[in-house]
This record gives structure tokens, sequence and C-alpha cells, in this order.
């Protein structure tokens, strides 16, 4: 079965971006497909290379640049969620004259087609995060 | 592309920009030519309140956004009616033009995929 999977949560007030990687880790022990992984809303955060976590723990990015680059998964993140929020490229960066770019390696700024481009070609799409009930 | 979808909002507005990332869902679905739905529940009826002056607290009108849906091809504003009730809202304090709906687990079967923000 082919996966998307979005995280919209913020990485630091909500548990989505932990719950997701795990969900994601069982999605491929189980032999399904992860045909994208989407980061939206305050779930852009996740991309920041400039976490800086408490002693003995591993920055949530860091965890997630890891199983993006070992199982060679495409990792989008929606642009203008990340300009708004502060998470930048090089390129954005140098386009806004914006003094530091800090988007994680493994990550990619792109536009909300590739979300509905997700929805097209996933049979299940599972989203942490977000909601306000 | 995928043949349908239901987008859900269950975002206040001027609340940061939770409902306004829920609509460009929509209006991007759309654009890809995507059979959309745009439904508010729980908070997000709050969008549809008629009258509002974004300028009190110095941001755009929210409801101008919800004008534009009809540009992208979503011809119907969906609003759940537990949630109408909830805010003690009936269709005289909404947007006009827009459809009430009863039971939304049959509404979104209609649909390929839904989503919720």
């Amino acid at each position: 079965m082919k996966f998307m999977v979005v995280v919209n949560g913020s990485p630091s007030d909500s548990e989505a971006a932990r719950s997701a990687l795990r969900f994601c880790e069982a999605v491929l022990r189980a032999q399904h497909e992860l045909v994208r992984l989407f980061f939206y809303q305050d779930g852009v955060q996740v991309a920041s290379a400039l976490q800086q976590p408490p002693q003995g723990e591993v920055a949530i990015s860091t965890q997630w640049q890891q199983f993006i680059s070992e199982h060679k998964l495409d990792a989008v993140v929606c642009i203008a969620a990340a300009l708004r929020r502060g998470v930048v490229d090089a390129a954005e960066a140098a386009r806004y004259e914006l003094p530091a770019h800090n988007l994680q390696a493994g990550f990619e700024l792109s536009g909300l087609g590739q979300y509905i481009d997700g929805l097209a070609q996933a049979d299940r799409v599972v989203s942490f995060g977000g909601g306000r009930g | 592309m995928a043949n349908s979808v239901c987008v859900i909002s269950t975002a206040a507005p001027y609340q940061g920009c939770g409902a306004k990332e829920a609509l460009d869902v929509a209006l991007v679905a759309a654009t890809y030519d995507v059979d959309t739905a745009y439904l508010l529940m729980g908070q997000g009826v709050l969008q549809l309140l008629a009258g509002q002056e974004g300028a009190a607290v110095e941001q755009k009108t929210f409801s101008a956004n919800l004008q534009a849906l009809p540009l992208y091809g979503i011809e119907t504003l969906h609003v759940e009616a537990a949630s109408l009730q909830q805010y003690g809202l009936t269709e005289a304090d909404v947007l006009p033009g827009v459809t009430v709906v009863h039971d939304v687990a049959v509404f979104l079967q209609q649909y390929q995929q839904v989503v919720r923000f």
C-alpha cells in the first residue's frame, strides 16, 4: 500500500513529529511504500537545522534526516508555510536577503502542488498534528 | 491527480494562519482540477461570519478569501450543522450561499481523500 504522511504539528509543542516518524518506520517494516513525506503548518519546524535539544536528546530534525537519507525518501516542506515561520534554504535566503538559512539536509522546499500530487498517488494519507477541534 | 478531496477546516480566522493554510490546500487542489469541497467544522464556522472587518486587528478581512473560491471552481462553501448550532449561529449570521451539511459521515463518502486542518 502507498502512503503519504503529513506532519502539521509543531515539533516542540506536539508529539506529531515523533509519532509520525514511528509510524513511518512501521510502514516500511511492514513492506509498504512511503510515496512522500509532507511538512506543513507548524510541522515545517521539523526541518530546521538549528534545533539544539538538551543533552542526551537527539534533535527531531536529525532523526528525520537520518530516516529520509537511509530510505531515500521524498521529504517536502511547504515553501509558503516555511517562509512565514523562518525555515529557509540558501536560495530563498538570497532571494529575500535574509541573514541566514537553516533548512536541514534531506528536506526540500516546494509548493502545495506536491501535497495534492501525493493525495493522488497515495492509497492512504495519514496526517499528524494540526487541527483545533 | 486524485479525483476528489474534501478539505475540512476547524480553524478560527484571525488566530494565526491556520484558516488561510487550510483554504490554500483547497484552492491548490482545485487548481489541479481535483473535485474539491471545503467544509467548515468546529471553530472553522467562524470563518463564515458576516460583517468581518480585519482592519480592526490590522489584518486582511478573512471572509474576502472565501469569496475567491468560485474563481477556482469551488462553487459551494459547506458548513456542519452541529458546529453552527454549537456556536449559536444560524444561516442568517453567516455569508450567503453556504450549504449546511447535516450528516458529515455521509457527505464525506463522496470524496476519495479527506484532509483536516
